[in-house]
């Protein structure tokens, strides 16, 4: 045999020669085999995962309704242009040849130099199609650097968000320019911009891969995630479940084709309690007071405690932090004095001053205080005309004239040496067992990342600090605070007779796609957290004084809720057939000794006669609670008999001229 | 030198050979052209720059001398090698000095710029080499049995081996004494000074891996990364 022949030929140490080389041979024979064949598993498993890139498809993300359906987030379509690295190959190597020039260069030379190429044609193409958009492109070398490196086989994105205009644009000089092709994306939209903006919450983007949902994903499409509110709260919920496409790649990491696994299945839309014509009513209520105003607006049905408009001032535009926002803008949002980001309703706790006497009377008249006993508010010997209350050595002024005050009188016209005295005879731990009996100090457990539960001690917790002056300034809402949420619990809380309810934000997730099982995933029925042990009596004299407060001369809301004709002097209720029972309240904000600032209140509930809605306005630096807060209830209350009253089933009768 | 007649010329054709060559150059080509033509934008390249066309015309250059060496027969090929040897060895000392050998990026000086392409001395000196010593080979059994003709061979392959390990390039350096010791082994060179000599080596090779291998790192011997990673995978294709 020819192989074999080979072996006879020449001397004895030539054949020796000739089987070592060969035996060599079989070696390296040997070691192919186990290369090729034993280790082929291996080998081709990483060749598997070096072809194939996992992408993760976010869901689209479900839609935020108002308690009718109305939207308040919803995804619109943008248009986004990408560019296709692997589309650019050819004029990569085109300009690569080109630059090179025929030149020798080294290894590390020719590196850079495709490097810089690559960004010159990449470069040069988004100038090009930036003059067709009419802007400028903000892509820099840098981030096209890192982005090839990383991802070459994932479009670079130019451009996110186009005008109708931009499209056209494109669309007609698309021929022209390789490589660059539109993409639709779900991007989150809130038709009602800042109204709602605190409630609703945003969404921070997260463009970088999350291994540690479901993991293995080379990269996840631009996906979002609520960062606070309720965009937080049911961010599992609404974000639905994502898919998952491949990628295959080739050996450079140029995407080669596409191949969907598994479509994404869009989240539940939530339907919430709000109601968005309320809510515009009280967002435009309470900026009337001008577009500074540091405030909050809380309106709740008394009856199951639906949240029906929740207005914190000034107020963030969610729609902002849906393309990333600029360091300028960043600033401004994040203002020391304003705090646009801050939810007031819920975050903010403040001395809720003279509308904790409505807790300060139900502690005292539960004790046995007799609404009509008079009690005598001292003269205040500084200020002619004005009352005062002496404790030791420490004065506390009174705003109402020295004389004898009953009950309502005193609440009307909220005399702090009235609710001092009845508050120090009912006692500390009266007092606050009061206070917590309505949840103060405590947080409702909203989930939105925005709550506060506010400075409300137990009695233990004071034993032996309080003095006799902390326990009259609490009287007086001046020693704890409260969040204008929990006031609108107590509030409501009075009106329907001692329910104290759930604030609720949220009726119930809906699926997007119905299926057998129904449209509702999962409902939110009303909670009861508690009921007040305080007697019927007691809450009856305390909403009787609030309707004093607001429509009796003297009380500290009648000039917001009543209206007197310059011609006649007659005195008519600004909003008819409607009567509103309300509580003013002025904290003050010390430092040291000295005033510094108040916080003004208004808490209310309405119609008097079958109460279905609390209001509560919180204004920070505002005039007095009954000149700045009460007037913007009464607003909302118009807005409330309006959206609500049943309409007259005939036309509106016309009132004949005498 | 020569006194043992030669293989007087036949027109016998070497089959075996020319089939395993021709077979060899098949392979090569199809090897380069599958793993070059992935490559971005080799398809764009104009044919005579793709390198599987390259190797082609290599063949053809290489057949025609091939041929031409044939014509010429072996004689004069014998009496010239002795210079061939030493000039490419003087090339190879030419290479190391900076203005001449190019580094090409690399550590290494390895290369000699000949303007439209550079050539590796340490490859012309391993084929001068087997030349060189086939001819110095070529010699009465009696005087391959004298120790000066050993250990002249053995300097003579150590010579080329050194200069390359110098550039450095390890693995061409290291053809050139095996390559010497099989050839002396085949043309007669008594047995005991080949195992004397490999046994000696050897002994050398095991206690140089032995400390660059399980040294501690301030005794062990300066390697490349690439080179010591070599050694842990396959110690025996050092």
């Amino acid at each position: 045999m020819l192989f074999f022949d080979q072996f006879r030929k020449g001397g004895e140490r030539l054949q020796t020669l000739a089987i070592g080389i060969t035996l060599g041979l079989l070696l390296l024979l040997a070691g192919l085999w186990h290369i090729q064949i034993v280790s082929a598993k291996r080998y081709r498993a990483s060749l598997e995962t070096q072809t194939y890139r996992t992408v993760r498809i976010p869901a689209i993300r479900g839609k935020l309704l108002d308690r009718d359906g109305r939207v308040l987030a919803e995804n619109r379509p943008s248009y986004n242009l990408n560019l296709y690295l692997e589309e650019l190959r050819p004029q990569f190597q085109e300009a690569f040849t080109k630059a090179r020039a025929g030149r020798r260069l080294t290894r590390a030379e020719r590196a850079q130099l495709a490097v810089e190429v690559r960004w010159l044609v990449a470069s040069n193409t988004i100038d090009r199609i930036s003059r067709f958009l009419g802007e400028a492109s903000t892509i820099t070398d840098r981030d096209f650097r890192l982005h090839h490196h990383q991802w070459p086989y994932r479009p670079l994105a130019v451009r996110e968000n186009l005008s109708p205009a931009q499209i056209a644009r494109f669309m007609e000089n698309a021929p022209n320019l390789p490589g660059l092709d539109i993409e639709v994306q779900p991007l989150r939209h809130y038709p009602c911009g800042s109204m709602a903006g605190h409630l609703l919450g945003y969404l921070t983007r997260d463009d970088m891969a999350r291994d540690d949902d479901e993991g293995g994903f080379s990269y996840s499409l631009p996906s979002y995630e609520g960062a606070v509110g309720l965009e937080y709260l049911f961010d599992d919920e609404l974000r639905g479940k994502p898919g998952t496409k491949s990628v295959v790649v080739n050996s450079l990491c140029y995407r080669e084709g596409e191949m969907i696994w598994l479509t994404a299945s869009p989240g539940h839309n939530a339907v919430l309690a709000l109601d968005l014509p309320m809510q515009q009513a009280a967002f435009e209520a309470l900026r009337s007071l001008g577009p500074g105003t540091r405030g909050a607006l809380v309106v709740m049905d008394t009856t199951n405690g639906d949240v029906l408009a929740m207005v914190s001032s000034p107020a963030y535009d969610p729609n902002e932090f849906v393309s990333p926002l600029s360091h300028e803008r960043w600033a401004v949002l994040n203002d020391p004095r304003l705090r646009p980001m801050f939810n007031r309703t819920t975050q903010g706790a403040y001395n809720p001053g003279s509308i904790f006497k409505i807790i300060t009377a139900l502690a005292a008249l539960e004790h046995g205080l007799d609404p009509h006993a008079q009690i005598q508010v001292q003269p205040d010997p500084r200020r002619p005309g004005r009352g005062a209350i002496f404790l030791g050595r420490r004065k506390i002024d009174d705003t109402v004239p020295p004389g004898d005050y009953d009950f309502k009188r005193a609440f009307m016209h909220s005399s702090n040496s009235y609710f001092v005295q009845v508050g120090l005879q009912t006692g500390r731990d009266r007092l606050l067992a009061m206070g917590q009996q309505f949840l103060l100090g405590r947080h409702f457990g909203l989930g939105t990342r925005q709550e506060v539960s506010g400075y409300f001690p137990s009695p233990q917790d004071v034993l032996g600090i309080w003095t006799e002056g902390n326990l009259a300034n609490a009287c007086i809402g001046q020693e704890i605070t409260v969040t204008p949420l929990q006031m609108a619990v107590m509030t409501a809380a009075v009106a329907n007779g001692g329910k104290l309810l759930r604030p609720r934000l949220v009726h119930r997730l809906e699926r997007a796609e119905p299926g057998p099982e129904g449209a509702v995933a999962k409902a939110f029925p009303p909670r009861l957290l508690g009921e007040l042990k305080v007697h019927a009596r007691s809450l009856a004299t305390v909403r009787e004084a609030m309707l004093a407060d607001t429509e009796e001369p003297g009380g500290t809301g009648f000039a917001a809720f009543q209206q007197k004709n310059p011609l006649t002097g007659q005195i008519t209720p600004r909003i008819p057939g409607f009567r509103v029972a309300g509580k003013t309240g002025t904290a003050q904000v010390k430092k040291g000794a000295t005033v510094i600032d108040h916080i003004t209140w208004f808490v209310a509930f309405g119609p008097y006669d079958n109460a279905r809605y609390a209001v509560v306005v919180m204004v920070e630096s505002g005039d007095s609670g009954g000149r700045t807060c009460a007037p913007v209830a009464c607003r909302v209350f118009q807005a409330l008999k309006q959206r609500f009253e049943p309409a007259p089933a005939t036309a509106p009768r016309l009132v004949s001229r005498k | 030198m020569r006194t043992l007649p030669l293989k007087p010329p036949t027109d016998e054709v070497d089959w075996p050979m020319i089939l395993a060559v021709l077979g060899l150059m098949t392979i090569g080509t199809l090897f380069i052209a599958s793993t070059t033509l992935a490559r971005e934008g080799a398809e764009t390249l104009p044919w005579h720059r793709q390198e599987h066309y390259k190797q082609l015309i290599w063949y053809a250059l290489g057949a025609g001398l091939g041929v031409a060496v044939c014509c010429l027969g072996h004689s004069p090929i014998a009496r010239w090698s002795m210079v061939c040897y030493w000039v490419s060895i003087l090339l190879l000392v030419t290479v190391l000095i900076p203005g001449i050998g190019t580094q090409h990026g690399w550590e290494a000086r390895r290369w000699i710029d000949l303007g439209p392409f550079q050539f590796q001395p340490s490859e012309v000196a391993k084929l001068t080499f087997l030349l060189m010593m086939a001819h110095y080979l070529s010699r009465p059994a009696a005087e391959l049995r004298q120790p000066m003709t050993f250990v002249k061979a053995l300097g003579m392959s150590l010579l080329p081996c050194a200069l390359i390990l110098k550039e450095p390039d390890l693995g061409s350096a290291l053809v050139f004494v095996p390559m010497g010791l099989a050839m002396m082994f085949v043309a007669g060179v008594p047995g005991r000074f080949l195992w004397r000599l490999i046994g000696g080596a050897g002994l050398i090779i095991v206690l140089l891996l032995a400390d660059i291998l399980f040294a501690p790192s301030e005794w062990q011997l300066k390697l490349e990364p690439y080179q010591r990673r070599r050694q842990k995978r396959n110690p025996c294709s050092a």
